[in-house]
């Protein structure tokens, strides 16, 4: 199947540069190191045996499994496409006779498989301690798979920029940023004054703080509702945005001429 | 050479006109992540008034000056290190070769990023403020002002040995990252690390000497610790220079 | 002439380099992962030869020759593995001193040395200031390259807006405005068009005569060559087979007449020393006659011409395939 080929060449491309691949895990490793000392002296000052309903001993669980998210959820097809733009390829991918969205897709878990192990083998050993049911196993997995497209939703409609932006550089640092904040990495969205609590339906914290959340099991069945309901109308919004600024963007492109 | 700089100042801001689009969205952009990392800070400080002696004010400082280094060093240095890159990457650095120049600085120095400009103003106006607030003496400020030098040139060090490594290291697009993870991480206090970790990174890598003794700057005058960022300096600068060297040598023999 | 006359000399030189091998395959990139394996290739054994000042000379070969391996052993990008090679009477090129990178132009018909966002005058603006171009020189010199490239048009639009051949002019402007003793060029007019050629060879030509520039360059479009050279040198498989003007070698090789052949009946199936020009209409090498596959009462005509250096190196070349 022709697009399986694209899941299997985005693998191989994450796995086949060994350094860059054992790289990005020391890089979160010591992301995750920074984030539990801090959270630790916080803890530790605050003379508070829990912050927002989270422990000592959970809160490092969460940043270790939100950080792990963060390699999933990868923003480099923002990068690859504007390569694509820069370098006026995409015209050849265009002629092709694929569906651009779902090659991407493949392509986007493909990138993302190595560190998909990962989390999987860190969601068995973390469910040791707490017991769920079957079906809520299930729920969670379909929670995952369904914010996961919102997600890759969200960076394709994020890359489709590149038509009118020149460098993409400044993206990969507001990304990180906002997977920091939103995404609940550098702290859990929870802990956050009440009026704010709506920022936890965000695209960043679905990916981020919900779904850290769930694979602890500390999420209500209700929200579980609302986190499925909210993601669905993300990847709704980012469906339409695809396709005006594909519309768009590659009226533009051909105006370039390149 | 400085004339040639001023070419090469004047083509970068050629370069930022012709795409006032991407000028203006990376001026958003930094101000956003200066904002973010003050939030994040504000919200460890709203659950501990005291972190190890550091009050909220000590924190905006260290935010901010590490702020101040990152936009200095973009301004002068982010550009020509992504297109050094690029360049290393698609294999046309051939005319670098051949031009009667030092390649070393002529890389280094070729694109000055002016979007950066505005974040770095910005920064500069905050620490300024908080400078006054805290009231550093005339001596403190011409130290601090000593240390955000060898700051931004213990960061541009860094960057340029991560880039160079591209010379050998074809597709690690995250060894480029690893300086600026290393200075998010080092934007923290110091004490909040273990023990190994502190004198690691206070004295071998000095990262967390670069960010945390413009703070400390505020309780007393941390000569030793600026004199040995000066030396590390000094030795990452030969580093690198020694590793660019080796690298045009791979890059001919790989061509 | 004596050795000390030489602007550039090549003693027996050789270039070798390492290599690695990419497997395919997810077990391969498993392996890769893991090892890698490593080859040594022999881009460039023994050659010599040197260059008189003033002169043009033309470096050919088949893709893969060593022709850019040469042109970057002479600029000084490469070193040599073994051998030597000196230029001005004593410099060593590999040293790259200030003193000889500024007496040598450059041109790679492949890469672009053009900021590709902003017009060619501000990478020309550049080069003035690392050759340290006075601004009158600066600017008579432009104006006359310009000119007589038709290109002064173009001096202030955006390289990425310029035709190829535009830009490619350009990259010779580049390559010279400087005024280099020796100007090396590799590939310089590839994929370009016809008038655009004509144009800079006619402009190659009235430099070199007018600056006694000598000009080196590498071309597999053997039509560079006739333009412009004096003389030809001819590397394939990293080995120098040919040194001497054009002429000598279409003489040398001329007793390869070409024979085109009509007949009535296709010929099959078809020898490989026969080329298929058309319906029933092929050539073959006049020494091949005897093994013509078919009987004289289907030949229609005969007609013998001398081959034109296109076809001498083709079949030099082939002739070197066939060896290894």
């Amino acid at each position: 199947m022709k697009y399986l080929d694209s899941f299997r060449n985005a693998f191989y491309s994450t796995i086949a540069y060994r350094g860059n691949f054992l790289l990005r895990l020391v890089t979160i490793f010591l992301q995750i190191m920074v984030a539990v000392f801090m959270w630790q002296t916080v803890f530790r000052f605050s003379g508070k045996g829990d912050i927002a309903g989270i422990s000592r001993v959970q809160m490092t669980y969460y940043l270790i499994i939100v950080n792990l998210l963060s390699l999933i959820f990868s923003t480099s097809l923002i990068f690859k496409f504007s390569q694509l733009v820069r370098s006026g390829n995409l015209t050849i991918l265009i002629l092709r006779p694929v569906k651009l969205l779902i090659q991407a897709l493949f392509a986007y878990v493909g990138l993302s498989f190595p560190y998909l192990i990962i989390y999987g083998f860190v969601l068995v050993v973390s469910s040791e301690s707490s017991s769920r049911s079957f079906t809520e196993i299930l729920m969670t997995l379909g929670l995952f798979a369904i914010i996961y497209i919102t997600f890759f939703l969200l960076i394709t409609a994020m890359s489709l920029v590149s038509f009118w932006l020149i460098q993409v550089w400044p993206m990969r640092p507001v990304i990180n940023a906002l997977f920091m904040l939103l995404g609940g990495q550098a702290f859990p969205l929870q802990v956050l004054p009440s009026s704010f609590h709506w920022l936890e339906y965000t695209p960043f914290a679905l990916a981020g703080n919900q779904l850290a959340l769930l694979s602890l099991g500390k999420v209500s069945s209700v929200q579980m509702l609302l986190i499925f309901l909210s993601s669905i109308s993300w990847s709704l919004v980012f469906l339409v945005l695809i396709k005006g600024l594909w519309h768009k963007g590659i009226h533009a492109y051909e105006g370039v001429g390149s | 050479m400085s004339r040639l700089y001023r070419t090469l100042i004047k083509q970068s801001f050629e370069e930022t006109l012709a795409y006032r689009g991407t000028t203006i969205l990376t001026i958003i952009f930094g101000v956003l992540f200066y904002v973010i990392a003050i939030l994040t800070g504000s919200v460890y400080f709203s659950f501990a008034k005291d972190i190890f002696g550091w009050d909220f004010m000590d924190y905006l400082n260290l935010v901010t000056t590490a702020n101040v280094m990152t936009y200095l060093y973009e301004f002068l240095f982010v550009q020509s290190q992504e297109a050094l890159t690029g360049q290393i990457l698609e294999g046309t650095l051939d005319y670098s070769l051949i031009r009667p120049v030092n390649t070393y600085w002529f890389h280094a120095l070729y694109r000055v990023d002016f979007p950066s400009l505005i974040p770095l103003i910005i920064t500069v106006g905050i620490e300024w403020m908080i400078i006054v607030r805290i009231r550093l003496s005339f001596s403190q400020i011409l130290l601090y002002i000593l240390i955000v030098m060898l700051g931004t040139l213990f960061i541009f060090c860094l960057n340029q040995i991560a880039v160079t490594a591209t010379f050998w290291i074809d597709g690690l697009s995250a060894l480029a990252g690893l300086p600026e993870y290393l200075m998010d991480a080092s934007t923290r206090p110091a004490r909040i690390y273990p023990k190994i970790i502190q004198v690691l990174f206070l004295w071998i890598l000095p990262s967390l000497t670069v960010t945390n003794i413009p703070v400390i700057l505020r309780y007393r005058m941390p000569f030793g610790a600026v004199i040995w960022l000066a030396v590390v300096d000094v030795c990452l600068l030969i580093a690198s220079k020694f590793e660019w060297k080796r690298g045009l040598e791979h890059y001919v023999s790989a061509n | 002439m004596t050795n000390s006359e030489k602007i550039l000399q090549v003693k027996r030189i050789s270039f070798s380099y390492m290599t690695y091998e990419k497997s395919s395959g997810f077990l391969g990139s498993l392996h890769d992962f893991v090892h890698r394996r490593k080859r040594l290739i022999h881009a460039i054994r023994d050659v010599s030869f040197s260059i008189n000042p003033g002169e043009i000379v033309g470096l050919l070969g088949p893709n893969g020759a060593g022709k850019t391996t040469l042109i970057k052993i002479m600029t000084g990008i490469l070193p040599v593995s073994e051998g030597k090679v000196e230029a001005f009477y004593g410099i060593n090129p590999f040293e790259k001193s200030p003193d000889y990178l500024k007496r040598i132009g450059v041109m790679f018909g492949q890469k672009s040395q053009l900021i590709w966002d902003l017009p060619p005058i501000d990478t020309l603006t550049m080069l003035r200031e690392i050759y340290q171009i006075p601004k009158p020189v600066f600017e008579k010199r432009l104006s006359f390259f310009t000119e007589q490239l038709a290109v002064s048009k173009q001096l202030h639009i955006p390289v990425r807006k310029l035709s190829l051949g535009q830009r490619i002019k350009f990259e010779l402007i580049c390559a010279i405005i400087h005024y280099p003793e020796i100007l090396f060029l590799d590939e310089p007019t590839i994929g370009i068009d016809v008038s655009s050629q004509a144009n800079i060879y006619r402009f190659l030509r009235e430099i070199n005569k007018e600056r006694k520039m000598t000009i080196i360059l590498t071309s597999h479009n053997t039509k560079d060559i006739v333009a412009l050279v004096q003389r030809v040198i001819i590397v394939a498989a990293g080995e120098k087979i040919f040194d001497g003007t054009p002429n000598t070698l279409i003489s040398e090789h001329a007793s390869q007449q070409v024979i085109e052949v009509t007949t009535d009946t296709p010929i099959v199936p078809l020898p490989i020393n026969l080329i298929e020009l058309g319906d029933c209409h092929y050539q073959f090498r006049s020494h091949d006659a005897t093994q013509l596959p078919i009987a004289l009462a289907h030949v229609l005509s005969l007609k013998r011409r001398d081959g034109d250096l296109d076809e001498i190196l083709v079949g030099l070349f082939s002739k070197l395939e066939g060896k290894k």
